[in-house]
């Protein structure tokens, strides 16, 4: 495979678009749309894969997150359902739970290592659902629901919704950092 | 490929321009002694890269070598779960007469990532069969 030799031009592209964005909200017009919000759940179930981009290299992890009131864990999966690492998150503290011996993907290990990770972790939770508390400034759809949202640390890129309205593609541009996230089920709890 | 020849010969522990040329020969299917020549190079240098690992497993494929290629495709996955990959390890799977494990990751590939157009081609290879 050799997409690796252009990868850093289509990050600079990326990064150069992201920061000619517009960050005022889209008119909605009025009588022809039906209104809608972003659902923000307490209980839910949610799987995907998380793809990071970062220098030249490009990894990916499958993702289970379960969100329990205030209690969340986040196991990170290799392709064949290999735990790499698993966190348990409550307010102000991520423990993990279980990690490979060793985790020997040096992409991986410098992600994991950054403090910006431990942002991602910790807003997870938010940036899957849209319930972030600390806007800057958001883009609707027509519809209504987020299209953008910027923090003063992160933007995130709302692609695709499903049938109940949650979101399915997302963009993250996390200091630089660049993921995407794609949430194959949603599994809604009462 | 003569750019990625001169950026060899200018810096001949480049990992990426290696891969890359040596890529881009196993994919010609020509040279391909050279191409495993360059990618172990590559590999030597970045043993855990996962578009590397998946150039070796597919120069061992082009060279017939099919269980050797296994463990790369393999490994390349547990990096990054990307549609060139899996395309080329459900092709190697189809050589090794792995049908049933074929379509079990072409379907683990496709629940996550509906959209990707090279499923098209992958669908296409195991419809054939």
């Amino acid at each position: 495979m050799k997409y690796k030799v252009i990868l850093l031009s289509f990050i600079f592209i990326g990064l150069t678009g992201c920061a000619n964005l517009e960050v005022s909200k889209k008119n909605n017009s009025a009588g022809e749309i039906i209104y809608k919000k972003n659902n923000f759940y307490k209980k839910y179930k949610a799987t995907g894969v998380i793809k990071f981009k970062l220098k030249e290299d490009k990894i990916s992890s499958r993702f289970n997150y379960k969100k329990n009131n205030d209690s969340e864990t986040i196991d990170f999966l290799d392709f064949f359902n290999n735990t790499i690492i698993a966190f348990e998150v409550t307010p102000g503290v991520i423990k993990i739970k279980n990690a490979k011996k060793n985790i020997n993907s040096q992409a991986l290990k410098e992600i994991i290592n950054r403090p910006i990770f431990k942002n991602i972790i910790v807003n997870f939770s938010g940036i899957l659902s849209g319930n972030i508390k600390d806007k800057d400034s958001t883009i609707s759809y027509k519809n209504g629901l987020y299209e953008k949202i910027k923090t003063s640390e992160y933007e995130i890129d709302y692609k695709t919704y499903n049938e109940m309205l949650l979101p399915t593609h997302l963009e993250v541009n996390f200091s630089k950092i660049l993921f995407s996230i794609k949430i194959s089920n949603w599994e809604l709890k009462k | 490929m003569n750019d990625l020849k001169k950026l060899i010969s200018l810096d001949p522990d480049n990992a990426q321009a290696l891969n890359a040329l040596g890529y881009t020969w196993a994919n010609k299917n020509i040279n391909l002694k050279d191409a495993n020549s360059y990618i172990d190079k590559a590999l030597s240098l970045e043993p855990n890269d996962a578009a590397i690992l998946d150039s070796k497993g597919w120069v061992l494929y082009r060279m017939g070598e099919y269980l050797k290629a296994e463990n790369y495709f393999i490994k390349a996955l547990k990096f990054s779960e990307d549609s060139e990959i899996v395309s080329h390890y459900v092709k190697l799977l189809l050589k090794l007469k792995k049908v049933e494990k074929a379509n079990k990751i072409y379907l683990k590939y496709l629940e996550i990532n509906p959209e990707d157009k090279k499923l098209i081609e992958i669908k296409k290879i195991l419809n054939e069969i």
